[in-house]
């Protein structure tokens, strides 16, 4: 879909926040933001020469004072340290968001060593936390991609869900001839179609119902990584291209890895010319690749921009398990809709997780109870 | 001459303590009775069951009794002072004499008057003070100043440090002491007597951080330049850290207490992803749980940051940029959890380490001298007090009757 962005209208709710750190996710933002002006989106480097040429409305740029201006030179301490310097502003940009969609390429200094830091913050400000992350090329050599295993590891403990973004599965053989601005640029693309669902599931209706929340279960049940691919297709015969799109995308390994998936979700957009023997077509598809018993959801979104088009994208899971986080204390209603939220701290009522401090006189510090379990105000999750 | 046994109850919130002992001529504490019980009554360094709480302190009194095989009749009192604060006040006492207008030396009685000015804290009716420690002076516009006599000038000030509690708190714990019955000497603030067993003077001249992480409560103590500059408590322990777990891993709270001391860590390792810990089943009908290490530690490592990140909050609050030479000294139970010396590290970013009581004889083992640190502080602070009040002996008094005072 992203070839014609589509006409937008405001958003009013849910919340939702694109942020991109260190280079690369400056890059993806900037051309996110080119194609769609009213996303909310938010640039943060410690590297002035990248934000300038990023030409966004917000920028932040952060650790002045310890890189001066220049990129964390690979140095994941160096882009953590930056961004604990300037925290303050993170905080502010995140008051009232409610999903916050981290775009970031790992492998750096600021993305790798800054991104697990902003997804705490968010996570205590108590947004949801969608990270898509880029990894780097295997020739980028061994350390750019321990770096980004570290990172992925960090942020896993907080985020509400990652997407990792290969890069290297993104060019292939046939790609030798490939400028090389195109091949680190793909990754955006994805990056930006990703978003761009995501953005249209959150703020158009569906047909048939997939929201934030079905993709949530989804990413909460493989682990926290899933895959992601995307297709689309204009005029008569669109359903069969986005349909072979799906099925031999780049990033399911040109389709092999839908057969050993475990946990799909897709999702069509289309226009009101959107035939029900198109949505058909395209899951038919889809499902002649897939093992019997799979984990399958899939929604439908009318979006009138689409008339004669018809766009997807699905999330592929390898594995399927129990989820490996427990989730229940989010439930207990700890900040968690915040939209009509009181601008001033408020302590909640319930004596939930307070235990043997339930009915005894509550420690207050800077408007929490500190009787509460840390790891519930802080809004860490818990690995199972 | 050793002086009289001095005798320290720390009603803490996991232990009831008595620790009996005397200060040696050459300044060893002398351990020479003891006698702890598990508490209970007690949450949060309060009291909530006076009954049991009183049945405790009857307990360890009565077996510190026993190990001595004498009879106590007098304790200190050691309390954390339900949240205790300090508060800085300043005296200042005009040396010049209007009359000849002149500047003047600073004598005895000048600096013994500025201190008592000095004092004179207000207070909330519901605090209550505890101690009054002296700082710096200063004369005219000479900061920084140890000891002032003998030096001219117009103005004389004083820094004081009050430390103040909770006065239901610090009262309610004197009136169980009281109903024991026994006579209670005074109240003195944990976290002081933590640091004043465990801080050499040259520590203390670096600059150094004692927090001592107990049951219920977390206390902590600032030197620096020799003073003391900062001070305070607050109710969050290891007892918070025990429930965290319970919630968190859905086990009871003494299989929490148990897997937190056995397997918890303060550290998050991720190396340990698939190390899996048994909770073990109890008679009371639990049936017994694995869990992830990695759980269980993501738990305890996101109390015991907050924690020291209190601590950090509320002395960078009091006395800002105070470097600490001689690094942080963890005391208390809570010190003995895995990693806590590696997260404090990480917190305050500099050297943390184990506190042990210096100079002392007659604890059971050199490993577990943390836990005793607050009460031996309490034997020297007690004994410190004494020895200016100390009456000359009878047969001192009789020589200098009839020598007239050679001996002074």
């Amino acid at each position: 879909m992203t070839d014609q962005p589509s006409p937008v209208t405001r958003i009013s709710s849910p919340r939702m926040l694109v942020m991109g750190v260190g280079s690369s996710g400056v890059r993806a933002v900037a051309a996110m933001s080119r194609l769609n002006p009213s996303l909310a989106a938010v640039a943060i480097d410690t590297d002035t020469k990248v934000l300038e040429d990023a030409s966004i409305e917000r920028i932040i740029h952060v650790g002045g004072s310890i890189t001066r201006g220049f990129s964390a030179g690979g140095d994941v301490e160096l882009g953590r340290q930056s961004i604990e310097k300037d925290s303050s502003s993170i905080r502010t940009q995140l008051r009232q968001v409610d999903l916050l969609v981290i775009v970031a390429g790992l492998g750096g200094g600021t993305g790798s060593g800054a991104v697990p830091v902003i997804v705490r913050i968010a996570r205590e400000a108590g947004a949801l936390v969608l990270v898509m992350a880029g990894m780097p090329f295997a020739f980028e050599g061994r350390k750019a991609a321990r770096i980004a295993d570290e990172a992925i590891k960090r942020i896993r403990t907080h985020a509400d869900a990652v997407i990792r973004i290969s890069n290297e599965r993104l060019v292939d053989r046939s790609d030798a001839d490939l400028p090389a601005e195109q091949a680190f640029a793909r990754s955006h693309q994805v990056m930006t179609d990703g978003v761009f669902s995501l953005w249209r599931m959150l703020s158009k209706n569906g047909v048939c119902g997939l929201d934030f929340s079905c993709i949530h279960t989804m990413l909460r049940n493989c682990d926290g990584f899933c895959h992601f691919a995307s297709a689309d297709g204009a005029g008569e015969n669109r359903a069969s291209v986005v349909a072979e799109g799906l099925a031999k995308h780049r990033l399911l390994n040109k389709g092999k890895l839908l057969a050993a998936s475990q946990g799909v979700v897709v999702s069509l957009t289309g226009g009101h010319d959107l035939k029900l023997s198109e949505i058909e077509e395209v899951m038919n598809r889809l499902q002649e690749n897939l093992p019997e018993d799979i984990w399958l959801n899939f929604g439908v979104v009318v979006d009138p921009a689409f008339d004669g088009r018809l766009a997807a994208i699905a999330l592929v899971a390898e594995q399927w398990k129990e989820p490996l986080v427990d989730d229940a204390n989010r439930q207990l209603g700890f900040s968690f809709n915040r939209r009509q939220g009181p601008m001033q701290g408020e302590l909640p009522l319930e004596t939930a997780g307070k235990g043997e401090f339930a009915y005894i006189d509550p420690t207050i510090h800077n408007n929490q109870d500190l009787d509460v379990p840390c790891y519930i105000r802080r809004g860490i999750k818990l690995p199972r | 001459m050793a002086l009289e046994a001095i005798a320290v109850l720390e009603i803490g919130t996991s232990t009831v303590r008595v620790i009996v002992g005397e200060l040696r001529d050459d300044g060893f504490v002398s351990v020479i009775g003891m006698g702890e019980t598990e508490s209970r009554g007690i949450r949060k360094g309060e009291i909530i069951n006076r009954d049991d709480a009183m049945g405790c302190v009857r307990k360890a009194i009565k077996a510190a009794e026993e190990n001595l095989r004498k009879e106590i009749h007098s304790v200190w009192l050691v309390t954390a002072g339900g949240q205790a604060q300090a508060k800085k006040s300043t005296g200042i006492h005009k040396l010049v004499d209007p009359a000849d207008n002149q500047l003047m030396e600073v004598a005895e009685d000048d600096v013994a008057e500025v201190v008592e000015l000095a004092r004179k804290v207000s207070l909330p009716e519901n605090r209550i003070k505890l101690h009054t420690l002296q700082q710096y002076f200063q004369v005219d516009d000479t900061m920084n100043i140890t000891s002032p006599v003998g030096m001219a000038g117009e103005e004389l000030r004083v820094d004081m440090l009050t430390i103040h509690g909770k006065r239901s708190a610090v009262d309610n714990f004197r009136k169980i002491v009281d109903d024991a019955p026994i006579a209670c000497a005074d109240a003195v603030f944990s976290g002081l007597c933590s640091a004043l067993a465990v801080v050499t003077d040259e520590q203390r001249k670096a600059g150094v951080l004692v927090i001592d992480v107990g049951g219920g409560t977390t206390d902590f103590a600032l030197y620096h330049d020799g003073f003391l500059q900062a001070a305070g408590s607050f109710a969050v322990g290891g007892d918070h850290i025990t429930n965290d777990i319970a919630v968190g891993l859905q086990i009871p709270l003494a299989a929490a207490e148990a897997v937190k001391r056995k397997d918890g860590s303060a550290l998050t390792n991720l190396m340990e992803r698939d190390h899996n810990i048994p909770v073990p089943s109890s008679t009371q009908g639990f049936g017994g749980k694995m869990v992830r290490a990695v759980t269980l530690n993501t738990i305890v490592n996101a109390r015991m940051d907050e924690i020291l990140t209190l601590v950090k909050e509320q002395v960078d609050q009091q006395c800002p940029n105070v470097p600490l030479s001689a690094g942080v000294l963890l005391t208390g139970g809570g010190s003995f959890l895995n990693g806590a010396r590696d997260l404090g590290q990480k917190v305050f970013n500099i050297p943390c380490m184990h506190g042990k009581p210096y100079d002392v004889h007659g604890l059971p083992s050199s490993k577990d001298a943390p836990l005793y640190a607050c009460a031996v502080g309490a034997i020297r602070y007690a004994a410190s007090l004494r020895v200016v009040d100390t009456k000359p002996s009878l047969g001192k008094k009789l020589a200098k009757l009839f020598w007239g005072g050679v001996n002074d």
